[in-house]
């Protein structure tokens, strides 16, 4: 399943993929009023189908998805033959603040780690730094 | 008078002993050797009375039977236990937590659409967010008690450290941990008991609050590997119904590993954990976990 809303004032394109479905749908409204092209994916195997055809240069990740976790979609993202993908800037979304100092998290690919529940304006300060 | 040969014999792995300082019994159980081992032939010969000893050897098998299928109950319990507890944990998680989450996002949101000049609603909101973030923080607290994800997440290390830097945050308790050797590669079970055996210890101690310090050592070395907790000046509720039963599946699942388990107050107002479990060979059958 997934959501879009597109807004044409800024040119980056998001992807947000939670499979709590509030969680996602408010990420949706929050950034596309910002300004953000968003999309949103429910599960692993779906966001890298929304990734191949949507081409983010951002996506949010929640560690915790049904089907894969965030770790094993972070490597499929990094690792498809697209290099538009390959340069895409991956968010973790972890309920652990201990899990932007582990070392496998940088090693999977991570730029960047929020914490759950996720502080509206570190989010949007960090997605402007992105941009 | 000629000997009975007979080889059954009371379990030489079973071990329990009395500890120093009058601490409570640390207690080990090696695996299961074979018990019983076949006379040879000449022996049969030498020894016609042997057939005396028929009932005998019916009896230890008997017994030999029964404490296996004690065993087995005990690995299904554990087993069933932890499934039940690691499908709570996550229907909570999934459920409850994420719903608190987006709730407080969306306040965060509507908070900072509020116009500087309404500071009642702005005050208001802020009550809301903080009482929403105290929440999430009770929830997986609850959830990593059912169900130590972390551990899977972020390593051995990291999960007992993620949680050490929650009491020091929360309450300002002085934390000294002091790590040495690879825990990555342990075996998931091994891990687990580890993690939660800080968890129940962490529990004793009333509201987890009260330890001014909490000192843990983990060790690694060729034989195994030790865990070392020592919560000073602590209020604890280690006679709590909860807390026996707690301290005592705690001592089967280190049992089970074939380890070593002490958990003692020195009567000066510290409790001291030590845990020791033997690292198994490569290819060794492990307890189950939970799926």
């Amino acid at each position: 399943m997934q959501a879009t809303v597109n807004a044409p004032a800024r040119s980056r394109r998001v992807m947000v993929v939670d499979d709590h479905v509030a969680s996602g749908d408010l990420l949706l409204e929050i950034l596309s009023m910002e300004g953000y092209a968003v999309r949103v994916a429910r599960r692993g195997r779906d966001a890298v189908a929304t990734a191949r055809e949507f081409k983010p240069q951002i996506a949010l990740l929640d560690v915790g998805l049904p089907d894969m976790d965030g770790f094993a979609l972070a490597r499929l993202l990094k690792a498809d033959p697209d290099p538009e993908l390959q340069q895409i800037r991956l968010v973790a979304l972890s309920g652990y603040a201990q899990s932007a100092d582990t070392k496998s998290s940088k090693e999977e690919g991570f730029d960047h780690y929020l914490v759950k529940p996720v502080d509206v304006e570190q989010l949007l300060s960090l997605l402007e730094s992105l941009s | 008078m000629q000997m009975l040969h007979i080889r059954c014999a009371l379990p030489q792995h079973e071990q329990r002993g009395k500890m120093h300082h009058g601490y409570h019994a640390v207690e080990s159980r090696a695996k299961p050797q074979a018990w019983c081992t076949t006379p040879s032939r000449g022996e049969e010969e030498r020894d016609m009375t042997q057939k005396k000893a028929q009932p005998s050897r019916g009896k230890a098998d008997a017994t030999k039977q029964n404490l296996e299928r004690v065993e087995q109950l005990t690995d299904l319990f554990h087993s069933l236990r932890d499934q039940e507890r690691k499908h709570l944990s996550r229907e909570l998680h999934d459920t409850l937590v994420s719903t608190l989450s987006a709730t407080k996002l969306e306040c965060d949101w509507l908070l900072r659409a509020q116009p500087a000049s309404d500071a009642e609603s702005q005050r208001r909101l802020s009550r809301v967010s903080g009482s929403l973030a105290e929440a999430i923080q009770f929830a997986r607290g609850v959830i990593d008690q059912l169900w130590p994800a972390a551990v899977q997440h972020l390593g051995l290390v990291g999960a007992i450290q993620s949680r050490l830097s929650d009491l020091n945050a929360r309450w300002g308790v002085e934390v000294w941990p002091d790590v040495q050797g690879d825990m990555e590669a342990l075996p998931e079970t091994h891990a687990m008991t580890l993690y939660r055996a800080v968890q129940e210890t962490l529990r004793l101690s009333a509201k987890e609050a009260s330890a001014a310090r909490i000192q843990l050592t983990l060790r690694r070395s060729n034989k195994g590997v030790e865990l070392r907790l020592e919560l000073a000046n602590v209020a604890t509720r280690r006679n709590s119904p909860l807390s026996r039963l707690d301290d005592a599946l705690m001592r089967e699942r280190v049992l089970r590993l074939s380890g070593e388990y002490l958990l003692a107050d020195d009567g000066q107002g510290s409790l001291h954990l030590r845990l020791f479990l033997p690292l198994p060979p490569r290819g060794a059958r492990l307890p189950r976990a939970a799926p």
